[in-house]
C-alpha cells in the first residue's frame, strides 16, 4: 500500500507535469502532493452528486476489499492525492475520460496498478496502441458499466469500430443485434496472445469455444476447415447462408478443379425456370458433401458421408 | 441444470461459512459521507405484449416467432451486505425462449460465484417440407405408401406425404463459475459450463448421383472447464491453468431410407457419420514480467490435444458392398501447441516499441490408413488413405511509434508469417507485411489517421497432392496457398467541431491480387466507408445517426475442359446501413422517449463469362426497415410505464430457394426451405418498478 501510495503520488506530479499546471515551477524532481487526512469525506463534501457517488453501486467502491480504490485511499487511491486542490483555485488532480486533461498513459497507469496482471496484454494491445484510455469505455462511477453487459457493450465498441456496426445487420450474423451475444465474447479488448486479439488461442478455438462439433478431430479432415474458419467464414457478417464468404458453388471452385462437376461454369440456366441443377440450387455443393467439416465415416473422404 | 444449482447453492454455503467470513483488512480511514449501500434493490419490468405476424425470422434468436401475445419480464436484484458481501440477481426475457438468467457475487476481496443460464432459439427457414415420417430422428423412413422414382417428379406420393419441418435449434448454456483470493496475491478461478444443442438440422446425403436433404438430428452436449490459478507480485505475475471441453453427440450418425430407386442393387439405405464425440484438454501457462517502468514481458505456452476415437460405421449400408473395416475405431489424435512471447516499451517518452514472436502448431498424430470404401453405398471405391493434415506456423511481429512535434504520431510495422503445412499442395508459405500509419491531433477537435498496408506472400512451389483423387486441375492456385499482393488504406477521422457535435468516418480499401494463379481466385477488393454523427442538446436530447457502405468483389478462373482457363466469375456484394436515434428525456416533464430507425439492404451479383458467352444471375437481395421505440411514463419516482413498439419490415431475393419446391431438381429431392419477407408489428405495455431496501 504504501508503494501505491508513492506510486500515486509520483503519477499526480507528472500528471501536473504534463498539464502544464506545475511544470515550470519544479526544477529538478517535482515535490510530492500530501494525501487529504479526511480522505473521501473530504472530496465527497464538494463532489456528492449522482455522477460521482454513483461508485458506490460498484466494485470499486468495497472498502473490505484491501484491493479495491475503497479499501485503500479512497478517492486518492485514483484520483491521486489531494495535495493543494482546492475549490476553484486549486490544483488539478488525476481525471479520467476522453476529455480529461491527464495524459491518457497516466490515466491507464492508475488503472494497471491494480489491473496489469487480470487485464489481458495491454501494453502489447493494439487499443493501447492507439492512445485507448481505460474511461474511454469503462464507466466506473455508475453500479453498471455498460461495457461488462451483453446488450450494451457492442455500441460501445461501435463508436470506433464502425464497420461492425453496419456489418452486424447483414442478413446472416451472429446474434449480436439481438443482444444474445457481444464482442468479448471473441474477443479481449485489453490485448490477448492471440491474433485478432481473441480469447482463444487461435481463430479456430475461438470458433471452437461455441461450435465443438466442428473441431473433430476427423477422421478425412477438410484441411482449410481445420486451419482457418475465416477462409470460409465472414465471422462479423455476410450477404450468404451460414456466413459463408461467397455463394457455392463458385466458394468451393476456388479450391477443387477436378475434371467433372467441380470444374464447370455454372449459370442462371440452372436456376428455375430454366434446367434446374443441383450445382446451384437449395445447398449447391453440400447438396451432396454434407459433411464439408469433415466427416468420420470410413467412406467419408469425398465428404459425402 | 439441476445439478448447477445444487452444486451452487453448496459453494455458497460453505463459502459463506465462518471459516471463510475473515474480514480482509479495511481501510484505515472512516468515511461519514460515502453511501456505501446495504441491503436490497430491485428492478423489475412486467407486461405484456402481442406480435402481429409469425416469422421465423424475425423471431430469430430472440423468441419472437409466433404471432400472439407475448410475456415481458426483466429483473435486477441486488444486495450488499456488510464487510463486502454482494449478489446480484439478473433475468432477462424471462417471458421469451431467449430467456436469460444470472447469480453472481460473493464477499469481495474473497470469493465470488456465478451461476447463469442462457436459452437461444434460433430457426433457420421460413418453411421446409419433408416426406419422412420422422424428422430428426437418427433413422428416418419414408411412408410405407412411398414410391421410389429414379427422379423427384417420379415420386407418385410426393406431394401427399409432404408433411413441414421446423428447421432449427435451441441452445441453453448453464454457467457455474467460482473464485477464490486466499491471499491479495493469488487468486484462483474455476469456470464451468454446459450447454445443450437440440433440434433439427439439415444434411445432404446423396446416392452417387442422386441426394436428399435430410432433416437431420441435432442432439449436442458440450461441457467446458477453465480453471486457473494467478499469483500477482509487484513486478510480475503468472498464472497456470487448464481447459478442457468435452463434446457429446447424442445422435453421432444419420440412417435414412432411400428415396429414389436404387442406383444400383441394395442402395436402398444410407448411412451418414455426423459430429464424432471429442475432446480437447489444453494446460496454459502465462505471466507478465515488467522489468522496468514502461516494459512488460509477455510469454504464454499452451500445450493441448483434441482427440475422439468414435466406434467407426460400416463402409456401408448396402449388403451387397459389405467389407471389412481396417479398423473398429481410429485413434484420431491431434497434438497442439501455442507459444507466444511479447515484449512492449517506451524507452522514451515519445518512443514505444513491440515485439511478438507466436508459434502454432497442429500436429495430427492421426494413423494414415487405406481405406477401401463405397461412395454413397453404391459403388466400390479404390482405397485411400486418410491424410493426418497438420501445420505449424509462426509470426515475428516488430511494431514502433514515436511521437512528432505538431500533435503527430507515426507508427510503422513489420510483421513476418511462415507456414508450413503437411499433404497439401504448399509446403511452405512466407508473407511479409509491411505497414505505416500516420495520426494527426488538431487540439481536441479533430483526430486523423492513415494506414497503408502492403504485403506480400510467397510459397515455396505448388505441387498438387498425389493422394487427391481424382486430380487437380495442375493450374489451380487454392487462394490460402497462392502467391498472394496485397495492399491497403485505411482512414479514420474524428472530428468535434462543436461540444455537442461529434463526427466519425472510417473507410477501408483492400486489394488482394493472386498475380500467380490461372485458376482459381485471382483478385479481391474490399472497400467500404462508413461514419456516425451525434449531436447533444440542451435537456438531454441527444441525436445520433451512422450509416455506411461496403463492398467485396472477387474474380476466378476455372476449366471444364480440364486444361487451361475456360470460363471466369465475378463477385460483387454490396451492402448499405443507415440508422439514426433520438433520445427525449424528461419531455413534458413525464415521458422519457426513444425512437430508432435502421435500414440495411444487401446484394449479391453473379456474372459469369464461359467461352465468351456471358451470363448473369438474378440479384441476390435482402432488405430490411426496422423502428424500434419507447415511451416511459414517469408515473411516479419508483413506478414507469413503458409502451414499446417495433415494426420490421423484410424483404429476400435469393435464387437459391426462390421457387425451389422439394420436386424442383429432378435428382435432389429437397426440403423446399425457404425465406419469406415480412411486415411484423410488436407492441408492448409494461411495468418498470424500483424499489430500495437500503438501510
Amino acid at each position: 500500500m504504501i508503494a501505491r501510495m508513492h506510486r500515486c503520488a509520483v503519477a499526480l506530479a507528472l500528471a501536473l507535469s504534463c498539464s502544464g499546471i506545475v511544470g515550470a515551477a519544479t526544477e529538478g524532481a517535482p515535490e510530492l502532493p500530501v494525501f487529504s487526512p479526511e480522505g473521501a469525506n473530504t472530496c465527497l463534501a464538494c463532489h456528492n452528486t449522482p455522477a460521482v457517488t454513483g461508485i458506490f453501486r460498484s466494485v470499486h467502491s468495497a472498502a473490505a476489499d484491501a484491493r479495491s480504490p475503497f479499501g485503500q485511499y479512497q478517492c486518492e487511491s485514483c484520483h491521486g492525492p489531494q495535495g493543494q486542490h482546492l475549490p476553484l483555485h486549486g490544483d488539478a488532480i488525476i481525471s479520467f475520460g476522453p476529455n480529461a486533461k491527464t495524459p491518457v498513459g497516466i490515466q491507464n497507469d492508475m488503472c494497471l496498478d491494480c489491473h496489469a496482471a487480470t487485464k489481458g496484454d495491454w501494453l502489447s494491445s493494439s487499443h493501447e496502441a492507439g492512445d485507448l484510455g481505460c474511461a474511454d469505455c469503462h464507466v466506473l462511477h455508475a453500479g453498471r458499466d455498460s461495457m461488462l453487459t451483453v446488450t450494451e457493450q457492442p455500441d460501445r465498441c461501435y463508436a470506433c469500430h464502425l464497420q461492425q456496426r453496419g456489418q452486424m445487420f447483414k442478413p446472416y450474423v451472429h446474434p449480436v443485434r439481438q443482444g444474445k451475444m457481444n464482442c468479448s465474447a471473441c474477443h479481449d479488448p485489453h490485448g490477448s496472445v492471440a491474433e485478432f486479439e481473441l480469447t482463444s488461442n487461435n481463430l479456430n478455438e475461438t470458433c471452437y469455444s461455441c461450435h465443438a462439433e466442428k473441431r473433430g478431430p476427423f477422421v478425412f479432415e477438410h484441411p482449410p476447415a481445420a486451419e482457418d474458419c475465416s477462409l470460409c467464414h465472414e465471422v462479423h457478417g455476410s450477404n450468404h447462408p451460414a456466413m459463408l464468404t461467397k455463394r457455392p458453388p463458385l466458394l468451393c471452385q476456388q479450391c477443387h478443379s477436378q475434371s467433372g462437376h467441380p470444374s464447370v461454369s455454372y449459370t442462371s440456366g440452372g436456376l428455375p425456370g430454366g434446367s434446374p441443377s443441383p450445382f446451384v440450387l437449395a445447398g449447391s455443393c453440400m447438396n451432396c458433401h454434407g459433411s464439408v467439416h469433415g466427416s468420420n465415416h470410413p467412406s467419408g473422404i469425398t465428404l459425402m458421408r | 441444470m439441476t445439478r448447477a444449482i445444487i452444486v451452487f447453492l453448496f459453494l455458497s454455503a460453505w463459502l459463506s461459512s465462518e471459516a471463510h467470513a475473515q474480514a480482509p483488512a479495511a481501510a484505515d480511514r472512516s468515511c461519514d459521507r460515502c453511501t456505501y449501500p446495504e441491503g436490497w434493490f430491485l428492478e423489475t419490468e412486467i407486461g405484456g405484449g402481442y406480435v402481429s405476424d409469425g416469422a421465423v425470422r424475425f423471431g430469430d434468436y430472440t423468441g419472437l416467432d409466433d404471432a400472439g401475445g407475448i410475456v415481458i419480464g426483466d429483473v435486477a436484484a441486488e444486495f450488499w451486505g456488510e464487510s463486502g458481501v454482494h449478489w446480484r440477481f439478473g433475468g432477462r426475457d424471462l417471458g421469451l425462449d431467449s430467456r436469460s438468467m444470472v447469480i453472481d457475487g460473493g464477499r469481495q476481496g474473497r470469493y465470488g460465484l456465478r451461476l447463469s443460464i442462457e436459452q437461444l432459439p434460433h430457426d433457420r427457414f421460413e418453411f421446409a417440407a419433408t416426406p419422412f415420417i420422422n424428422p430428426a430422428s437418427s433413422s428416418l423412413q419414408l411412408p410405407a405408401d412411398w414410391v421410389p422414382g429414379a427422379t423427384t417428379g417420379a415420386m407418385s406420393a410426393l406431394n401427399q406425404s409432404l408433411r413441414p419441418v421446423q428447421i432449427g435449434t435451441d441452445r441453453e448454456t448453464v454457467g457455474l463459475g467460482l473464485s477464490v483470493v486466499p491471499t491479495s496475491r493469488l487468486e484462483i478461478d474455476v469456470d464451468y459450463r454446459h450447454s445443450t444443442k437440440e433440434g433439427t438440422g439439415t444434411y445432404g446425403g446423396s446416392f452417387l448421383n442422386t441426394a436428399t436433404i435430410l432433416p437431420r438430428p441435432v442432439d449436442h452436449e458440450t461441457q467446458t472447464l477453465d480453471a486457473g490459478m494467478t499469483y500477482r507480485a509487484d513486478d510480475w505475475s503468472v498464472r497456470v491453468g487448464y481447459f478442457g471441453s468435452l463434446f457429446d453427440n447424442d445422435a453421432p450418425a444419420l440412417r435414412w431410407e432411400n428415396p429414389f430407386s436404387p442406383v444400383v442393387p441394395g442402395a436402398t439405405e444410407g448411412q451418414a457419420a455426423l459430429e464424432p464425440d471429442n475432446s480437447f484438454h489444453q494446460l496454459t501457462m502465462s505471466g507478465q514480467y515488467r522489468p522496468v517502468g514502461h516494459t512488460q514481458l509477455t510469454g504464454s505456452l499452451a500445450v493441448g490435444r483434441m482427440e475422439q476415437d468414435e466406434d467407426l460405421l460400416p463402409f456401408t449400408t448396402n449388403p451387397a458392398l459389405l467389407s471389412m473395416l481396417p479398423v473398429p475405431s481410429l485413434d484420431v489424435e491431434v497434438d497442439t501447441l501455442q507459444a507466444v512471447l511479447r515484449i512492449a516499451s517506451r524507452p522514451m517518452r515519445k518512443l514505444r516499441l513491440r515485439g511478438a514472436y507466436i508459434f502454432d502448431e497442429r500436429d495430427n498424430k492421426t494413423p494414415s490408413l487405406d481405406w477401401a470404401g463405397v461412395i454413397g453405398d453404391a459403388l466400390p471405391a479404390a482405397s485411400r488413405r486418410n491424410l493426418p493434415y497438420d501445420y505449424e506456423r509462426y509470426t515475428i511481429d516488430l511494431e514502433a511509434d514515436y511521437r512528432l512535434p505538431f500533435g503527430i504520431k507515426a507508427y510503422a510495422g513489420w510483421q513476418r508469417g511462415v507456414n508450413e503445412r503437411a499433404f497439401t499442395e504448399v509446403n511452405r508459405s512466407e508473407e511479409d507485411e509491411l505497414w505505416g500509419r500516420l495520426k494527426f491531433r488538431l487540439g481536441h477537435r479533430a483526430d486523423l489517421a492513415l494506414k497503408y498496408v502492403f504485403a506480400d506472400r510467397d510459397i515455396a512451389g505448388y505441387q498438387p497432392v498425389a493422394d487427391t483423387q481424382p486430380p487437380q486441375n495442375a493450374r489451380l492456385r487454392k487462394y490460402h496457398l497462392a502467391d498472394r499482393e496485397r495492399a491497403g488504406l485505411e482512414l479514420h477521422l474524428a472530428l468535434r467541431p462543436l461540444d455537442i457535435l461529434d463526427f466519425s468516418l472510417a473507410a477501408e480499401f483492400m486489394d488482394d491480387d493472386y498475380d500467380d494463379s490461372p485458376l482459381g481466385l485471382t483478385s479481391a477488393q474490399y472497400e467500404s466507408v462508413y461514419a456516425d454523427a451525434s449531436l447533444s442538446l440542451p435537456g438531454g436530447i441527444a441525436l445520433s445517426a451512422h450509416g455506411g457502405y461496403e463492398q467485396t468483389e472477387s474474380a476466378q478462373r476455372g476449366s471444364q475442359s480440364f486444361a487451361l482457363s475456360d470460363w471466369r466469375a465475378s463477385n460483387n456484394d454490396r451492402s448499405v446501413f443507415a440508422g439514426a436515434v433520438m433520445t427525449l428525456p424528461r419531455w413534458l416533464e413525464r415521458f422519457d422517449v426513444r425512437l430508432a430507425y435502421t435500414f440495411a439492404d444487401s446484394a449479391g451479383e453473379i456474372r459469369t463469362d464461359t467461352f465468351g458467352l456471358r451470363d448473369e444471375f438474378p440479384e441476390l437481395d435482402t432488405r430490411l426497415h426496422r423502428v424500434e421505440g419507447n415511451v416511459d411514463y414517469l408515473w411516479r419516482d419508483d413506478l414507469t410505464v413503458r409502451f414499446g413498439w417495433i415494426f420490421e419490415d423484410y424483404r429476400v431475393d435469393d435464387w437459391s430457394v426462390d421457387g425451389v419446391d422439394p420436386a424442383t431438381l429432378p435428382r435432389v429431392l429437397g426440403l423446399g426451405n425457404r425465406w419469406s419477407g415480412y411486415d411484423v408489428n410488436v407492441v408492448s405495455l409494461s411495468l418498470r418498478y424500483s424499489w430500495s431496501g437500503s438501510k
